[in-house]
């Protein structure tokens, strides 16, 4: 430890520690040394890459906004309004509401309950993906008027939608493989190969996330034309 | 042509203004460099202890300093930018719309209600412009970001397609100054520049006469062969010669979108330079720059055109009567 | 207990022996944890690897030598511009080197210079075995080098970008630039945005999670503050580039109008997105340059950095002003005057903490012993007389008026370039004299480095005070030449000889070190008496780094405190430590330190630290503001899986750039393929 003064190290174990947090946070208990106290890394991990992700979609509606203010009207003349009928508001919440029940897959993880677990991940998995079913739908009936190519209005509907179907993805595809791992019992068991439920606990702040950021692109895309805002209707 | 600039030889009170500033801010700026190296020397001397504690020096020094510093440059800030802001309801003299193009400036004069010629006056990469009189330049882009700069008259702007930049200024002495576009703006960013005549007013209001004329009438029989031969070859196509030549291309559409490709060659004889202010304008360098483009300036997008000599002759005789 | 045991030689360490990581001796010591964490030999090891010294070692290689390459194409510039209606190198070759200059040095050189740094010195400074997730460190280099490659292919198919290195539109957009060269830059910075972005969230959790029980942040050494604070920048500013680039992509393959006039779109969006991150990378390439001045001066001035507290606010306070800068870059653009003078002041608010650092090490150098002229030092002492005129003329283009006068002329390329390579390259060069003998556990030649830093400092001067009067002559930036009759032929002439200079003096830095790694006198483990926790390692560290867990009671570990019992070292306000009291109580300097030997943890719950079960690599980690709550983990293993997946983003940027959907779309599936396998295989 000490190499290249040839001062022996000073060999303690916990109670070096006790000793070192002594002068700077003054008389406390012993440290802490059962289960990881706080979130795993990889919690830590998401919350950072959250952010990072979170920047992008305000940075892209800092967009939308900015030449919204920009143009005459917004909509521009000629292009159609996003969708607000019955089945946007069905879809949104569809996919708002899945949150609950991966809410509820990751507490019954934590009870040891695998089939609890599964069963809710499975209706969450399925109520996104209607949502998604919608996003394709709703794609498919505004093409023939608008397109990424009919001007910025067009590009950035296409663009933040389509990015925030991207992420949607993205989640499926980690709660599938959540799934997978919860059906052969590695969350739940207690075995060789037992993971804990670190990998459930960073999906479900996931999949918050990409419906937290629905909320902004639904707000701003959808409801925000709809009731004038900057630069009129 | 003419020498380089110098920023801090200002022609304007709004220049004068900030070439002050920077003289002020060098000085600032000698004292507090002699400053740290004394204090490095001191570092590299011997150790000794500062009086009042390290601390206090580096509150002194590191956050006193340039607050006070600070404070007194944004008040400066505000007083030198107030030149620059035209003051509310006051017309200016003359308004200049300035295009940026693909390495050339498209100059385009609306002339107020003190001067004697009305409409619009074109020209290309000179501005003349008259002293003593507040001028208004109209900034815009027909393709990609350029910007504007003539370091004795202050503050650059960007031409930027899509909007309109303005700058307004009085020039306080007549002169030759030489300009530049300082946004890279492609290949031959490097040659696009532009001169600026700074002339008493009546040599302007003459000036302005002058070019708001059609172009002269061919007199010799070369002239007129000359002019013939602008019209029937692509010259044509990119440039007008008002009176000869008014809609090239045929591209001044009905919706009134305004589309120019090259510069109104008018009255080029009338001009200094050529291909904004690569080469002096004079018979040999303007055949050149007709026969070979791109061996004056390479990747110009004026094309070569394939001419006889008599037919270059001829045109050049007619081009150089453009006065 | 923490009782220093055995003050240690306040000087330079006596010149140990070198210990080799295959020494028996070493490896003997610890055979279970080598065995646990030492790399398989060849190439299967190599490509593995998931050792942040060893991929720190690669990050800077690389970086280095993107260094050489930018500095070659700045060579060829200087050489093109030497004298006046130069045919050299024409406009399209001019423009290319032009870009790729900027590009290769901002990108590829410095911010990943940065990294390199941080891979190899954050877990050594914190008491750590590696970063917090060490395949993602891997896949960041492999993102960063393949990057680099696919930009560089563009020269090799003759289509290297053209638009400048911030790439404005309409420029650059498909109808002025229909060329591929500026779909290689617009994909590579996407491209390149995954590392920098992986690699600011590792260095965040490993900083917040993986320091020794005990170092509390107000422990954490400066230069992790600056890490950190670089790091959270970066995962802000970074994705507005990653968007500029990809909504610039976006407008020339998919036919969007983001910014097209024409379309509704609007050029300054983009300048707005490309400066939100423009301004602060400034300072992210800044500010952990500032971290390694902060380690050197006070190690070789034997004094503790004077007010240390303030220095480290000082450095946090520039990482948030930073992102309050951004419209300084568009004063000319047309901005409505108040916008103007709110970004002015912001611009020149950020002059205090700057100004607040510069104080701190010239009055810790004044308080300090005499210190001895080693490399190290001299590039420090060159990068403070540099940095304080960049700085000045910084402040200068943050006042408006005069900012418009000289933006994009030559004295904005003469102060960038002060603060660029003043501020940030003579640190990187400070720090590699600084650690190289740590790394390679070599000396480097006794005088080499300080004829390189001779002919770095001048060269660089000559080379870059003539351009601030070139850029009042009225010389605008990015010409690719200029006329005989302009007045501006002698200055570029001096200022291209500089740059040979300067070249020079970079290729004498080359020659040291490789030499010096290759056949170089060993280096004793301490070289220069340093205070953070990699200096009571051995030259290299072992491949586990620490065999026990580090406790950590001071922000100086290594450096002992004077006054006993005085426990408000870095806690305190200004005043760095006891030393400034005992030196105000007995009248004289008593700051000359004592090296202390670092209390440790053996054994946790029953394991012993250096047996680690099952092979395993197993770290310790901590709560994240007071370093305490002891837990220990097992860390992912070496992996393929990390090259697998960038190789991945390669082929899709690759698809991208060839517009085929089938490529996107294959490789899309293998890097959800790959990213599967490697949690798979979770160890």
């Amino acid at each position: 430890m000490t190499a290249g003064t040839g001062a022996a190290p000073l060999t303690t174990d916990r109670t070096a520690l006790a000793e070192a947090r002594a002068p700077d946070l003054g008389p406390t208990d012993r440290p802490s040394m059962g289960p990881l106290a706080g979130r795993s890394l990889a919690w830590w991990g998401m919350v950072m890459a959250i952010t990072t992700e979170a920047m992008i979609f305000a940075l892209l509606l800092f967009a939308w906004f900015y030449l919204w203010t920009k143009a005459d009207r917004w909509p521009p003349p000629g292009d159609p309004l996003t969708d607000l009928g019955p089945f946007t508001i069905g879809r949104t919440v569809l996919l708002l509401g899945s949150s609950l029940p991966v809410q509820l897959a990751e507490r019954r993880v934590k009870a040891g309950d695998r089939r609890g677990m599964l069963a809710w991940l499975a209706l969450g998995w399925a109520m996104a993906a209607v949502f998604l079913g919608g996003h394709v739908d709703e794609t498919i009936r505004m093409w023939s008027e608008l397109r990424p190519s009919t001007d910025a209005y067009g590009s950035l509907v296409y663009l933040i939608t389509n990015l925030h179907a991207l992420h949607l993805i993205i989640g499926l595809l980690f709660l599938a493989f959540v799934f997978g791992r919860g059906l052969q019992g590695r969350y739940t068991g207690d075995g060789e190969g037992h993971l804990g439920h670190g990998d459930v606990t960073v999906t479900v702040l996931y999949w918050h996330f990409v419906d937290a950021v629905w909320v902004a692109v639904f707000s701003s895309l959808y409801l925000a034309p709809h009731f004038g805002g900057p630069g009129g209707g | 042509m003419t020498d380089a600039g110098w920023v801090l030889d200002p022609r304007t009170p709004g220049a004068e203004k900030v070439a002050l500033l920077t003289w002020l801010m060098l000085a600032v700026a000698a004292i507090a460099f002699v400053m740290v190296l004394g204090l490095l020397a001191l570092g590299l001397a011997r150790r000794r202890r500062l009086p009042l504690g390290a601390e206090r020096w580096v509150v002194g020094g590191g956050l006193v300093f340039p607050a006070v510093v600070i404070l007194a440059l944004s008040g400066l800030t505000v007083w030198a930018l107030d030149a620059d802001t035209p003051p509310a309801g006051a017309d200016p003299a003359l308004t200049v719309n300035v295009i940026g193009h693909q390495y050339w400036w498209e100059i385009r004069y609306q002339p107020g209600g003190g001067s004697t010629v009305s409409g619009e006056v074109v020209t290309a990469n000179e501005l003349v412009l008259p002293v003593d009189q507040p001028v208004q330049l109209e900034l815009t882009s027909d393709d990609v970001v350029h910007s504007f700069w003539v370091p004795e008259l202050g503050p650059k702007r960007d031409l930027v397609p899509g909007r309109t930049n303005h700058l307004r200024f009085t020039i306080d002495q007549a002169g030759d100054l030489r300009g530049q576009c300082a946004e890279f703006c492609g290949a031959q960013h490097a040659r696009m520049a532009f001169l600026v005549h700074a002339v008493p007013a009546d040599e302007f209001e003459t000036w302005l006469a002058n070019e708001a004329a059609p172009a002269p009438v061919p007199t010799t029989d070369s002239q007129r062969a000359g002019m013939a031969t602008f019209q029937q070859e692509a010259c044509s196509s990119c440039h007008a010669i008002r009176g000869v030549v008014d809609d090239p291309a045929g591209l001044l559409g009905a919706d009134r979108n305004r589309v120019v490709i090259g510069p109104d060659l008018t009255h080029l004889a009338a001009r200094d330079t050529l291909a904004a202010v690569t080469v002096p304008n004079d018979r040999g360098h303007l055949g050149g720059w007709i026969a070979d483009p791109q061996s004056t300036k390479p990747g110009s997008l004026m094309p070569a055109v394939p001419l006889d000599p008599e037919q270059l002759l001829s045109l050049l005789d007619y081009l150089q009567s453009l006065r | 207990m923490t009782t220093p045991a055995v003050a240690g030689p306040t000087v330079l360490a006596p010149a140990a022996a070198p210990r080799r990581r295959a020494a028996s001796g070493a490896r003997g010591d610890h055979q279970a944890l080598h065995d646990a964490w030492e790399d398989r030999p060849g190439l299967g090891g190599w490509i593995r690897t998931v050792d942040h010294k060893r991929i720190g070692v690669r990050y800077a290689v690389t970086a280095l030598t993107f260094l050489l390459i930018g500095g070659l194409e700045a060579l060829a510039l200087r050489t093109q511009l030497a004298v006046p209606d130069n045919d050299l190198l024409g406009h399209d070759a001019y423009n290319q080197l032009m870009t790729m200059h900027g590009t290769t040095m901002l990108l590829w050189f410095n911010t990943p210079m940065f990294a390199a740094f941080g891979n190899y010195l954050i877990p050594l400074q914190i008491g750590a075995r590696d970063m917090a997730f060490p395949r993602l460190n891997a896949l960041s280099y492999w993102i960063f080098l393949l990057s680099g490659l696919f930009v560089y292919t563009s020269f090799a198919v003759g289509e290297a970008p053209d638009g400048g290195w911030f790439a404005y539109t309409p420029l650059t957009s498909s109808v002025y630039s229909p060329g591929r060269n500026l779909d290689f830059w617009a994909i590579g910075i996407t491209f390149l945005g995954i590392s920098t972005t992986v690699g600011g969230i590792n260095f965040i959790v490993t900083i917040l999670r993986m320091r020794a029980p005990g170092m509390s942040l107000a422990r954490l050494p400066i230069f992790g503050w600056t890490i950190l604070t670089m790091s959270f920048m970066i995962i802000f500013a970074l994705p507005a580039v990653t968007l500029a680039g990809a909504l610039l992509e976006a407008d020339r393959a998919l036919g969007m109008h983001l910014f097209d006039p024409n379309g509704l779109g609007d050029p300054l969006l983009y300048q707005h997105l490309f400066w939100i991150w423009g301004h602060p990378e400034v300072y992210i390439v800044f500010i952990p340059a500032t971290g390694i001045i902060s380690t050197i001066i006070p190690t070789f001035a034997r004094r503790p950095l004077a007010a240390h507290n303030l220095v480290i606010a000082s450095v946090v306070a520039t990482g948030f002003i930073s992102f309050g800068l951004w419209v300084h870059h568009m004063f000319a653009a047309g901005l409505p005057f108040l916008v103007a003078s709110f970004f002015s002041a912001a611009s020149l608010v950020i002059a205090i903490p700057s100004g607040i650092q510069v104080l701190a090490w010239l009055t810790t150098l004044v308080e300090g012993r005499r210190p001895r002229l080693d490399p190290p030092l001299l590039f420090a002492l060159g990068f403070i007389v540099t940095f304080v005129l960049g700085g000045f003329t910084g402040v200068m283009v943050a006042v408006v008026p005069f900012d418009q006068a000289i933006t994009d002329s030559y004295f904005v390329v003469a102060h960038f370039h002060y603060v660029l390579i003043g501020g940030s390259v003579m640190p990187i060069m400070a720090g590699l004299y600084f650690w190289f003998p740590k790394v390679t556990g070599k000396a480097t030649h006794p005088w080499l480095g300080r004829a390189a830093f001779a002919a770095i400092f001048v060269g660089f001067h000559v080379t870059f005070f003539p351009q601030h009067i070139l850029g009042l002559m009225g010389m605008p930036r990015r010409v690719y030449t200029y006329g005989s009759d302009l007045g501006w032929d002698w200055l570029n002439l001096l200022s291209s000889i500089g740059a040979f200079v300067l070249a020079a003096g970079f290729v004498m830095v080359a020659v040291d070190l490789v030499l010096s790694w290759w056949r170089g006198d060993p280096a004793p483990d301490d070289p220069w008496g340093g205070e953070t926790l990699e200096w009571a390692l051995p030259s290299p560290p072992p491949p586990y780094n620490f065999a026990a867990a580090p406790v950590v009671t001071s922000p100086r570990p290594l450096w002992g405190e004077p006054e006993a019992g005085d426990g408000s070292a870095g806690d305190a306000d200004g005043d760095s430590g006891g030393h400034g009291d005992v030196a105000r109580a007995t009248g004289h300097p008593a700051w000359d330190p004592v090296r202390v030997p670092v209390p440790t943890i053996e054994r946790y719950e029953g394991e012993v630290l250096d047996e680690p079960p099952h092979g395993h690599h197993r770290a310790v980690l901590t709560s994240v503001l007071d370093a305490t709550d002891v837990h220990v983990v097992t860390m992912p293993g070496p992996s393929t899986w990390p090259l697998a997946l960038a190789a991945g983003v390669l082929a899709l940027s690759t698809g991208v750039l060839l517009r085929s959907g089938l490529v996107v779309g294959l490789a899309s599936a293998w890097i959800a393929w790959s990213f599967y396998r490697w949690h798979r295989e979770a160890t």
